[in-house]
C-alpha cells in the first residue's frame, strides 16, 4: 500500500462520486455556507492560544468567558479560542481543570490575538478537580451537545486501579451508560454497543484494537495521555465510521519549557517518560514507553520447577507499549503535530519440543497540520496510519503453522472551522481511508514439502466522509448544532452510500436548568468477526462487500441539565438505539483457515434503551459523582437462537457507581469508588445427555444449551480505596499511590461451569453441581511515581 | 492449547507470584435450572458384517439423579434401500469389551456397501417420533504411517505420529482419525481428531500428533470416512463440551444426524493399521 492508493481514493471521492452524493453534498453547502457570509460584520474577535505555564502545552477544552455573563467559548484540540464581541471592554475570564482562574481586562476595538498562560494549582486534589467549577458547569448548560463524558489522565491517576495500573478505560467505565466486558476488563459497551463500535482515535488516528491482556489493560499510557473525551451519542458530524461511540484519546504534548522525566514503579508493570523543548517555547516532545515484567517470575518459577514432573510451566506472557509524540510551532499561524505508537503482546508457550508464540498490537502514526487561515478560520490536516495484527505460530520438529490476520489503513482527513460570529460556528471537512484487509492467512508447512496447506483472503476498501455542521446561537436560550455527513465504501465494484443527519438542540428554561435532545445516524463500514462473545486479540476485521452490508444506527436521546447551589450538576438522558445490519456468526461457524468466512455470517438487529442519571459535585474538599444507569440491550437473529429475541451478555439492568475523592491534606488525597451492576446475561445448560461414542472411546456428558444468555450471573459489586501520598524528594516531585482493590474481599463471578462429580476409584458419575469462578480477590498494591 | 485456560492460570500468578492461586476463587452455587421436556437421545453406528444395535435414552435435567434412563415401549426399526424394515428388539445388551450399552438389538448380520441407503424410525408410547438416514460411504485407505524420536536422552524419549491418506477430489470428505495404545488402562484413545478437506481437497492428507508416545507403544490407528452430518454432529457436541467452563465461549447448539430428538445414525467405515513404534 502506498499514499497513491489514497491519492486515488481520494480522486475517485472527488470525481466519481455518483450523482446522489454530488447532490447531497451541493445542498450541504448551501445550506450552511450563506449563514457565514451573513453576519460577520460588526464583531470584533478575540483569539489566542491557551497553555499551561509551567509546560507551555496547550490547554484543550479550557474555558474562556466574558464574567458575568453566559457568553463564552472553550478552546479548540489546539488550545486556540475564538470570542466574537462586539467592541468594548470586557472582563474576560481564562479558566482550566486544575489551573488558577484568570481575569483580564480587555479593551476590543478590533480583531485581538491573546495568547496566555495559565498557572496549575498546587494542591493533589484542586490540581485536578478544582476548576472554574461555574464556567464548566454553565458550559454544559449552554451547549447542546450532551451524551459526552470527558476525563483527564490525571483525574485517573487519582483513583484506585487494579494492580495500581492507571488506566483511564476503566476510569471512563464509572461513567454512566459505559459498561465493562466484565471482571477487570477495559472493553466498553456503550449504551447496549458491541466493543466493535466504538471509534477509537488516539491523537486522530484509529486505534484497531485498545487493550492488552486479553482485555485486561488498556493500550493508553497514564504518563502519555493527556485525556480523554467520550460521545455515547449527540455524534458531531465530523466523526463517522462506527455505531455506538467516539473515543477520542489526546497525547500530550510535552513540556515546551523544560526537561522532564516521569515515571513509576508498579506491582506488574514499569513506565517511563521523557520529555522537553526541542526548541524552547517553540517546539517539544515526548518519549513513554512501558513493560509488564511478570514474565520475569513466571520464568523463575518454570525454572525452579523444571524437576518436577507434575508441574505444568507457565505460559510468559507480557506486554510492551511506546508512544512518542513532537509537536512544532512552525509560524504564528501553523503548528505542527506528530504522533506515534508501537505496542504488543507476547504470549508464549515453548519447551523443547514444542513452541507456541502469540503475538499481536497496533502500529499506529499519525502527522496533523494545523493551519489559522484567519482567528476564525482554521483547519487541522491529518495523515494517518492504522495497523492492527495478530500472528500466531506452532513448530514441531520439521512441520510449522502460522495463522495472521492484519488491517491496515492510511487516512487523509481535513476538518475545518469558521467562526461565522458569535451565532455561527461551521465545521466542514472529509476524510478518505485506504483499508486493506488480511483475514486469516493460515500457512502450515513441512521442510520435507510432504506438507503445505495455506488459506486466507486479501480484501481491500475506501471509505470515504464528507461533512458539514453549523452550531446555530439562536437566541441565549435556544442552541441547535445541525449537520450531515454522507459517508461511503468501496469495495469488490460495489459502492455504499450513507446519509447520515446529526442534530442537537438545547433550550435552556432558566440560569440553571436545560432541555436537551438529539438525534445521530451512523453507518459502520467495517465489521469485527467474532466467535467469543467478547473481544479477544483473534478476532478478525472484515469489510463491508456485496455480501455484508454496512451497519447502521439510529439513536434518539433527551436529557435535562440542573445546575443547583453553583456546586451540583445533574443530568439524566433518556436514550434509544436502533442497530440494523448486526453481523454475527452461525453457530460453530468456523473462523479460522475459512475461505469462505461470508457463508458463517448470519445478520440481524439490535435495540437498546436506557436512562440514565449523573450528579457531580466539583467543589470543596470532597468531590465526586454518582452515575446511575438503567438499561435493556437485545439482539435479533432469524438464524440464531431460534429467532427469539435474547439479550446482550453486556446486557445490565442496574449499573451504579459512586466515585468519591477527598482532600485530607496538601500532601494526601484519599479515593474511593463503588461498583454495583445486574449480573451479565449467561448461557447455560439445562439439560444433558450421555454420549457412548463408537467403541474404543469413552462415554461423555454433553451439555445441551436451550437458548441464548437466559440466565444471570449474580450482581456485581466492588468497593476499592485509594490513596495518593505525596512525597518530598530533593529534586523534582514523587508520590506513593496505594490502591486496594475489592476491599471486602467479594467473589464476584467471572463465570459459571457444571462440574460432573466422579467416584474416585471407579470413574462413576455421581452427580452434578455448579461452580462459580471469581478472578481477583482483595489485591492491594502501591507504585512510586517521580519526576524530575 | 486452550487459551482460555492457560490465560487465567498466567493471570492468576500474574497477579501476586502465584500467591492468590492459593485463594479459593471457585465456590459451589445454586443455579435453577427450568424443567424442559426429556428428548429421545439415540445412538446407531452399522458396521459391515455385524449385528444391528443400537441405544436409546433420554436427555436429563442437568442436575437430575446420575442413572440410566431407559425408554420403555419403543418400536425400532431400520430399512435398507427399499427392502423390508428390519425390528431391532427391546433388549438391554452390554458390551463388556467397550464398556457400551445398548437398548435395542438384532441379531442379523447387516451387509453393507458404498450408496447403500439405511433409514431408522424410531416411535415410543409417548408419541414420540425420531427419523434418521445414512448413506454408505467408500472407505479411505491409510497411506502410510510413521514416527520419529525427539532428542531427548534414550529411556525418556517421545514420538510423534503422522498418518497419511489420500483425498478424493471428487466430493467434499470428512475425516475422524483415532489412535489407541495397547495395554492402557481404561478404553479412551490416546488421539481422537476430526479433519476435513477443505484446504486439501484431492491431495494427500498428513496429520501429525505431538511428542506423545514411547518405544515399544503398540498402536492401532483407524481412519473413518465420515459423512458431513456425522462430522458436523461430532464437532458440535466437542464444541458444546468445551463451551461449559469456558468464559469466552458462546452456547452450542447439538446438530444432531437425526430428526426429532438428539444423537446420531450412521455407517462406520474405517482403515485400521496396527505400528509397534521402535
Amino acid at each position: 500500500m502506498t499514499f497513491s492508493s489514497v491519492y486515488n481514493s481520494a480522486r475517485h471521492f472527488l470525481f466519481q462520486w455518483p450523482m446522489l452524493g454530488q447532490r447531497a453534498v451541493f445542498f450541504l453547502f448551501c445550506l450552511l455556507l450563506p449563514i457565514s457570509f451573513s453576519q460577520a460584520q460588526e464583531r470584533v474577535s478575540l483569539n489566542g492560544t491557551l497553555r499551561s505555564a509551567a509546560t507551555g502545552e496547550a490547554l484543550i477544552g479550557a474555558s474562556v468567558s466574558v464574567a458575568g455573563t453566559t457568553t463564552g467559548v472553550e478552546t479548540n484540540t489546539n488550545g486556540v479560542y475564538t470570542l466574537s464581541l462586539a467592541p468594548g471592554t470586557y472582563q474576560i475570564q481564562f479558566s482550566y481543570i486544575g489551573f488558577k482562574t484568570l481575569t483580564r481586562e480587555i479593551a476590543l476595538t478590533t480583531n485581538t490575538r491573546l495568547n496566555l498562560e495559565l498557572e496549575e494549582n498546587t494542591s493533589q486534589l484542586s490540581e485536578v478537580l478544582v476548576e472554574a467549577e461555574r464556567n464548566t458547569f454553565q458550559e454544559r448548560l449552554s451547549t447542546p451537545q450532551m451524551s459526552m463524558e470527558t476525563l483527564s489522565s490525571r483525574e485517573a491517576k487519582l483513583l484506585p486501579a487494579l494492580f495500581g495500573e492507571v488506566d483511564i478505560i476503566k476510569t471512563l467505565q464509572l461513567k454512566p451508560g459505559i459498561q465493562s466486558g466484565g471482571e477487570g476488563s477495559s472493553g466498553l459497551f456503550v449504551r447496549g454497543g458491541s466493543s466493535d463500535q466504538n471509534l477509537v482515535l488516539l491523537d486522530d488516528a484509529l486505534v484497531y484494537n485498545p487493550s492488552h491482556l486479553f482485555g485486561f489493560f488498556s493500550v493508553f499510557n497514564p504518563d502519555a495521555v493527556r485525556g480523554v473525551e467520550l460521545y455515547k451519542g449527540g455524534f458531531p458530524a465530523q466523526f463517522g465510521g462506527r455505531l455506538s461511540s467516539v473515543l477520542d484519546v489526546k497525547l500530550r504534548e510535552g513540556n515546551r519549557k523544560e526537561y522532564d522525566v516521569t515515571g513509576g514503579l508498579g506491582l506488574i508493570a514499569s513506565r517511563l517518560s521523557v520529555e522537553g523543548p526541542i526548541q524552547k517555547d517553540k517546539s517539544s516532545f515526548l518519549v513513554s514507553g512501558r513493560r509488564t515484567y511478570v514474565d520475569v517470575f513466571t520464568r523463575m518459577i518454570n525454572k525452579a520447577k523444571e524437576s518436577d514432573p507434575d508441574f505444568s510451566p507457565i505460559p510468559d506472557y507480557y506486554f510492551y507499549d511506546f508512544n512518542a509524540k513532537a509537536s512544532f510551532e512552525l509560524g504564528p499561524n501553523d503548528r505542527l503535530f506528530i504522533s506515534g505508537y508501537y505496542g504488543r503482546d507476547f504470549f508464549t508457550f515453548k519447551d523443547e519440543d514444542f513452541n507456541f508464540n502469540f503475538n499481536w498490537g497496533n502500529r499506529v502514526a499519525s502527522a496533523r497540520w494545523v493551519h489559522q487561515f484567519s482567528p476564525r478560520f482554521f483547519v487541522n490536516t491529518t495523515f494517518s496510519s492504522s495497523n492492527y495484527e495478530y500472528a500466531i505460530k506452532n513448530q514441531l520438529d520439521i512441520y510449522s503453522f502460522s495463522l495472521t490476520s492484519n488491517i491496515t489503513d492510511l487516512t487523509l482527513k481535513s476538518d475545518f472551522e469558521y467562526i461565522t460570529s458569535e451565532k455561527h460556528h461551521l465545521r466542514f471537512g472529509l476524510a478518505v481511508t485506504d483499508h486493506r484487509f488480511v483475514v486469516g492467512r493460515l500457512e502450515a508447512n513441512s521442510q520435507d514439502g510432504s506438507v503445505n496447506v495455506g488459506a486466507g483472503n486479501e480484501y481491500s476498501g475506501q471509505e470515504y466522509g464528507l461533512y458539514a455542521s453549523d452550531d446555530w446561537t439562536f437566541s441565549p436560550a435556544f442552541t441547535l448544532s445541525y449537520g450531515l455527513r454522507l459517508s461511503g465504501f468501496l469495495n469488490d465494484g460495489k459502492n455504499f452510500l450513507g446519509l447520515e443527519p446529526r442534530a442537537a438542540a438545547s433550550y435552556r428554561f432558566t440560569e440553571t436548568l436545560t432541555l436537551k435532545a438529539n438525534f445521530t445516524r451512523m453507518f459502520q463500514y467495517v465489521h469485527l468477526v467474532s466467535n467469543t462473545g467478547a473481544s479477544l486479540p483473534t478476532d478478525i476485521w472484515y469489510p463491508s462487500s456485496p455480501g455484508v452490508r454496512p451497519q447502521r444506527s439510529d439513536q434518539f436521546t433527551v436529557g435535562l441539565t440542573k445546575l443547583h447551589k453553583d456546586k451540583y450538576l445533574f443530568s439524566t438522558e433518556a436514550y434509544y438505539k436502533k442497530m440494523n445490519r448486526q453481523l454475527d456468526l452461525k453457530d460453530g461457524a468456523q473462523i479460522f483457515g475459512n475461505n469462505a468466512l461470508e457463508e458463517e455470517f448470519v445478520f440481524g438487529t439490535g435495540d437498546s434503551y436506557g436512562q440514565e442519571f449523573y450528579v457531580e459535585k466539583k467543589e470543596g474538599k470532597t468531590t465526586g459523582w454518582i452515575g446511575y444507569t438503567l438499561s435493556w440491550s437485545t439482539r435479533t437473529f432469524p438464524d440464531l437462537n431460534n429467532g427469539k429475541t435474547f439479550p446482550t451478555r453486556f446486557d445490565r439492568r442496574h449499573d451504579l457507581s459512586v466515585v468519591a475523592l477527598q482532600e485530607v491534606s496538601k500532601r494526601i488525597s484519599a479515593t474511593a469508588t463503588f461498583v454495583y451492576g445486574t449480573g451479565n446475561a449467561y448461557s447455560l445448560p439445562v439439560q444433558r445427555f450421555v454420549f457412548q461414542d463408537v467403541p474404543g472411546e469413552d462415554y461423555t456428558v454433553i451439555p445441551v444449551y436451550p437458548e441464548r444468555n437466559s440466565f444471570r450471573l449474580a450482581a456485581y459489586h466492588r468497593l476499592d480505596f485509594g490513596l495518593v501520598y505525596k512525597l518530598r524528594p530533593k529534586r523534582g516531585a514523587a508520590d506513593l499511590t496505594f490502591s486496594v482493590y475489592n476491599v471486602y474481599n467479594r467473589r464476584n463471578p467471572y463465570f459459571v461451569y457444571f462440574e460432573t462429580l466422579k467416584e474416585d476409584d471407579s470413574d462413576q458419575i455421581t452427580g452434578f453441581v455448579a461452580k462459580q469462578v471469581s478472578l481477583f480477590p482483595v489485591i492491594p498494591s502501591v507504585t512510586y511515581n517521580f519526576k524530575f | 492449547m486452550d487459551v482460555a485456560f492457560s490465560f487465567r492460570s498466567m493471570l492468576l500468578c500474574l497477579a501476586l507470584g502465584g500467591a492468590l492461586a492459593s485463594c479459593d476463587m471457585e465456590q459451589e452455587i445454586e443455579v435453577k435450572l427450568p424443567k424442559l421436556p426429556p428428548q429421545l437421545v439415540v445412538e446407531c453406528y452399522l458396521v459391515n458384517n455385524e449385528p444391528m444395535k443400537l441405544a436409546l435414552s433420554e436427555s436429563a435435567g442437568y442436575f437430575d439423579a446420575p442413572e440410566a434412563i431407559i425408554v420403555k415401549g419403543a418400536t425400532v426399526t431400520i430399512t435398507k434401500n427399499n427392502e423390508a424394515p428390519v425390528v431391532l428388539r427391546d433388549t438391554v445388551l452390554v458390551d463388556q469389551e467397550n464398556q457400551k450399552v445398548y437398548t435395542h438389538y438384532n441379531r442379523r448380520r447387516v451387509r453393507t456397501a458404498p450408496g447403500d441407503v439405511f433409514k431408522l424410525l424410531i416411535t415410543d408410547t409417548q408419541g414420540r417420533r425420531l427419523t434418521g438416514t445414512t448413506t454408505v460411504l467408500p472407505p479411505v485407505p491409510i497411506d502410510s504411517v510413521g514416527w520419529k524420536f525427539n532428542s531427548k536422552p534414550e529411556q525418556s524419549q517421545e514420538a510423534y505420529l503422522l498418518v497419511r491418506w489420500q483425498d478424493d477430489a471428487a466430493s467434499k470428505n470428512f475425516y475422524r482419525l483415532l489412535v489407541h495404545k495397547a495395554d492402557t488402562s481404561g478404553i479412551d484413545s490416546q488421539l481422537d481428531a476430526e479433519v476435513d478437506d477443505q484446504l486439501r481437497n484431492g491431495k494427500k492428507i498428513t496429520y501429525t500428533t505431538t511428542y506423545r508416545f514411547q518405544r515399544n507403544d503398540t498402536l492401532t490407528i483407524k481412519l473413518f470416512h465420515l459423512d458431513e452430518s456425522y462430522y458436523e454432529f461430532i464437532s458440535s457436541i466437542e464444541d458444546a463440551r468445551r463451551a461449559n467452563g469456558n468464559p469466552f465461549a458462546q452456547p452450542v447448539t447439538i446438530k444432531s444426524t437425526v430428526a426429532g430428538g438428539f444423537g446420531v445414525f450412521t455407517h462406520l467405515n474405517f482403515q485400521t493399521k496396527e505400528v509397534i513404534i521402535k
